[in-house]
């Protein structure tokens, strides 16, 4: 008469532990990536909404003007502005037409390790002078 | 004969092993499985505020900016505007593209915090802010949880220099709307954002009000 065998083998363990090993292992990279990607989009969403506030505030005020800390409250990070002759003004148009002209806004953002974190140009109209 | 048959049986010694051995592994896949349970949390967190700020996000981006000077007539049959800026909240008029075909292109809003929540109401019809009685067509919606405080400022340019002025709370006087907006959040766990925007809407030709006469 055949026993039926109840008993498992230590290798049938071994196996069995291990495809629990590897799905945990799965799930914790899964997990894991989702985090990073996460966190990576925060960071994007971060830089881009202090790239907006200084540029809305930019956009408002006259040239040469600070963006006041109540306004741009973001001490890791640096804020730099710079005006330029936009690139994209057809070759025949003046550019300074009855007291007004374009005018390229650069603003950048830096990180205190001094690395661009993002950027934008706006073309604006400004009145007078060079 | 006799047989003697040890199979099915353990000795204290096996026992006390296996016992050690189930502990570990037990132990190991609680651990594991705590880790994950913790980087799954922490990922969820940073999804529900990445969600919760693309919402302010979404107010400032279509109210802020879209904010026009809107007049009504008061009980006194006077015109005023449709405008209200408190320190803690916000009653702003602003053009609204997407809108189902009986409403109109304009959308009447109110920011402001009940309990520990930052609420937005809408309505088609003018929210009167001299009229406590809300409109029939009144929404409301949960922008943010878990707030500690909510304030605003108003931003107005200098008539001489026309550097930017910013004010805690709009002066009703005027007759037109601030050429700024910033909603500034304070959350409970000590984050603190803000949300400025430049409104639209403040040229010669750019009020709305009812013909002379009406």
């Amino acid at each position: 008469m055949n026993k039926i065998k109840l008993n498992f083998t230590l290798v049938e363990v071994a196996i069995a532990i291990g495809i629990l090993a590897l799905g945990i292992g799965t799930v914790m990279g899964i997990i894991g990536a989702a985090k990073q990607r996460m966190s990576r989009a925060e960071s994007q969403w971060k830089c881009q909404h202090a790239l907006t506030q200084a540029a809305e505030y930019l956009m408002l005020a006259p040239p040469d003007t600070m963006v006041p800390r109540t306004i741009f409250e973001y001490p890791e990070f640096n804020l730099t502005t710079s005006y330029s002759v936009p690139e994209s003004l057809p070759e025949n148009v003046p550019a300074n037409l009855t007291g007004w002209r374009l005018a390229a806004l650069h603003i950048n953002l830096t990180g205190k390790d001094g690395r661009l974190a993002d950027s934008i140009v706006i073309d604006r109209m400004l009145q007078g002078g060079n | 004969m006799k047989r003697t048959c040890r199979r099915g049986h353990f000795t204290l010694i096996e026992l006390v092993a296996a016992a050690a051995i189930m502990a570990m592994i037990t132990a190991t896949i609680g651990l594991a499985l705590n880790t994950v349970y913790r980087s799954w949390r922490r990922a969820d967190a940073v999804h529900d505020r990445l969600s919760e700020r693309l919402r302010i996000d979404a107010i400032a981006d279509t109210a802020f900016k879209n904010a026009v000077p809107f007049n009504w007539k008061t009980p006194d049959l006077k015109n005023s505007l449709i405008f209200s800026g408190a320190s803690d909240h916000l009653l702003v008029t602003c053009l609204h593209r997407v809108t189902p075909g009986e409403n109109a292109g304009i959308r009447f809003l109110k920011l402001y915090r009940e309990g520990d929540k930052l609420l937005a109401s809408y309505q088609s019809t003018p929210i009167m802010n001299w009229d406590e009685a809300p409109g029939d067509n009144l929404r409301t919606e949960v922008i943010a949880g878990k707030i500690a405080n909510i304030s605003f400022l108003y931003a107005d340019l200098d008539q001489m220099n026309g550097s930017v002025q910013l004010f805690s709370q709009w002066d009703d006087s005027k007759n037109y709307i601030p050429k700024g907006i910033q909603l500034t959040i304070e959350w409970k766990n000590g984050e603190k954002e803000s949300w400025f925007r430049r409104t639209a809407g403040n040229g010669y030709l750019q009020t709305f009000s009812l013909p002379p006469g009406n």
